[in-house]
């Protein structure tokens, strides 16, 4: 499959599977599996001095894994199964022992956050100032999984652009408006292309969910030589 | 180191060589147990999908194809069956197998039902693979010893599989095997 890019300004219509660039990675920041991979992913964007294409994927947890919400720890509403719940916290444990091995805190969110302005905030460190866009990440990610974000404030995510050295001005603007309809669309089209998860890593003819896949991934864009690795959480 | 598996679980039996390769590095004897794991069906588009059943759909056909992708990669062959099926005999006698001698079952078990298409649900099937690798024929008995999830669940906190614990924690997948190694390697 060749890839190829849309448009040389950010599109109001984003291709879910096709970019100028040779990984297309979605994510989160509501999401563990996405807060622990975002490291291990910057990394590998550094060894190979390519610039990914990373895209946001707002979930809608509660179509597919329930809801909830906790006050003072406890949960005060809920319509998860015990077998749901139970998967939960295994996710929530294992990605926080992850994230310690980062240096990173990883506390349980409290509700199921609405992190579509904090990931239209992708798209604007994208388009107004690319190579910022991993210090965005490290504004946003570890605070929001220390509790200390409430990414459904504006003010908030603007401040976390600040923060990165992205100038802000116009954000929430395009937060309303154009940066919002761009994100629509992508993540209304994301089941239709294959994709349901975060990180979603787009490559080649591939579409894999989860850093275990970052081995093959970086096999893969050094050249697909010897034989291809396994899944793998890289460790040290 | 103790392994929960269940054969039907295409995770488990992907998590198999590599698992071994480890334990032959590391001249671990793993002691493996049974969990009835759920099942990963493909899911046909019908009419009316809300989101939910959108979203399960397409998480089953990319797990699928995913399975397929490492199957190649780790060069076993590996034939998805085109219906439900059940384990729960090859489960319950494995139970019943002193718990350091099982690998030569496990073996034969994942080989029978992931390239062979086999009834693992079926004593006689079950029976007969018991031979093959000089162990007892399967009796009745040994479909009496397994209590089910009921301590996987209570005491190690499965969910699914395969489930590695070591040193008091839990890893589920085989993508955790660089940290147990290094698990292991420090003990």
């Amino acid at each position: 499959m060749t890839l190829i890019r849309i448009s040389n300004a950010m599109p109001t219509q984003l291709d879910p599977l096709f970019s100028d660039s040779p990984l297309i990675v979605y994510v989160d920041v509501k999401s563990p599996y996405a807060f622990v991979a975002i490291e291990p992913t910057l990394k590998l964007e550094a060894e190979l001095g390519i610039d990914f294409d990373w895209r946001p994927l707002t979930l809608d947890i509660p179509s597919y894994l329930g809801s909830a919400r906790k006050k003072a720890g406890k949960v005060v509403e809920s319509n998860r199964s015990p077998s749901q719940w139970l998967g939960i916290k295994y996710a929530y444990k294992d990605a926080r022992r992850y994230a310690e091995r980062q240096g990173h805190i990883l506390k349980g969110t409290e509700k199921i956050w609405d992190s579509s302005i904090v990931n239209i905030g992708i798209l604007w460190a994208v388009e107004q100032d690319r190579p910022r866009l991993a210090d965005y990440f490290a504004a946003v990610f570890p605070a929001f999984w220390r509790r200390e974000l409430d990414v459904e404030d504006v003010s908030v995510v603007v401040e976390c652009l600040e923060k990165a050295g992205i100038d802000s001005t116009g954000f929430e603007a395009f937060q309303a408006g154009s940066g919002r309809e761009t994100h629509d669309k992508l993540v209304n089209g994301l089941h239709e292309a294959g994709i349901y998860g975060v990180p979603t890593y787009v490559f080649g003819e591939h579409v894999l969910f989860g850093r275990e896949h970052l081995p093959f991934v970086r096999w893969y864009l050094q050249g697909a030589n010897g034989s291809a690795p396994d899944i793998a959480y890289e460790v040290g | 180191m103790r392994i929960y598996i269940d054969f039907k679980s295409p995770q488990a039996y992907l998590a198999l060589k590599p698992t071994l390769a480890l334990a032959t590095k590391l001249g671990l004897v793993i002691e493996w147990c049974g969990f009835n794991a759920p099942q990963s069906v493909l899911i046909e588009q019908s009419a009316n999908e809300d989101k939910g059943a959108v979203h399960r759909r397409v998480r089953a056909h990319a797990r699928h194809v995913m399975h397929l992708h490492y199957a190649k990669i780790q060069a076993v062959p590996m034939r998805f069956p085109d219906k439900v099926t059940k384990t729960d005999v090859a489960l319950n006698v494995l139970e019943a197998l002193p718990r350091t001698e099982r690998t030569a079952f496990v073996q034969r078990a994942f080989n029978a039902y992931w390239v062979e298409s086999l009834d693992l649900s079926d004593l006689s099937v079950i029976s007969s693979m018991l031979e093959e690798i000089g162990q007892d024929v399967a009796n009745q008995e040994m479909l009496e010893l397994w209590d089910g999830n009921e301590v996987a669940q209570s005491v190690d906190g499965v969910v699914d599989v395969p489930a590695y614990v070591v040193q008091d924690q839990l890893f589920i997948g085989r993508e955790h095997l660089p940290w147990i190694e290094e698990l292991l390697t420090l003990q």
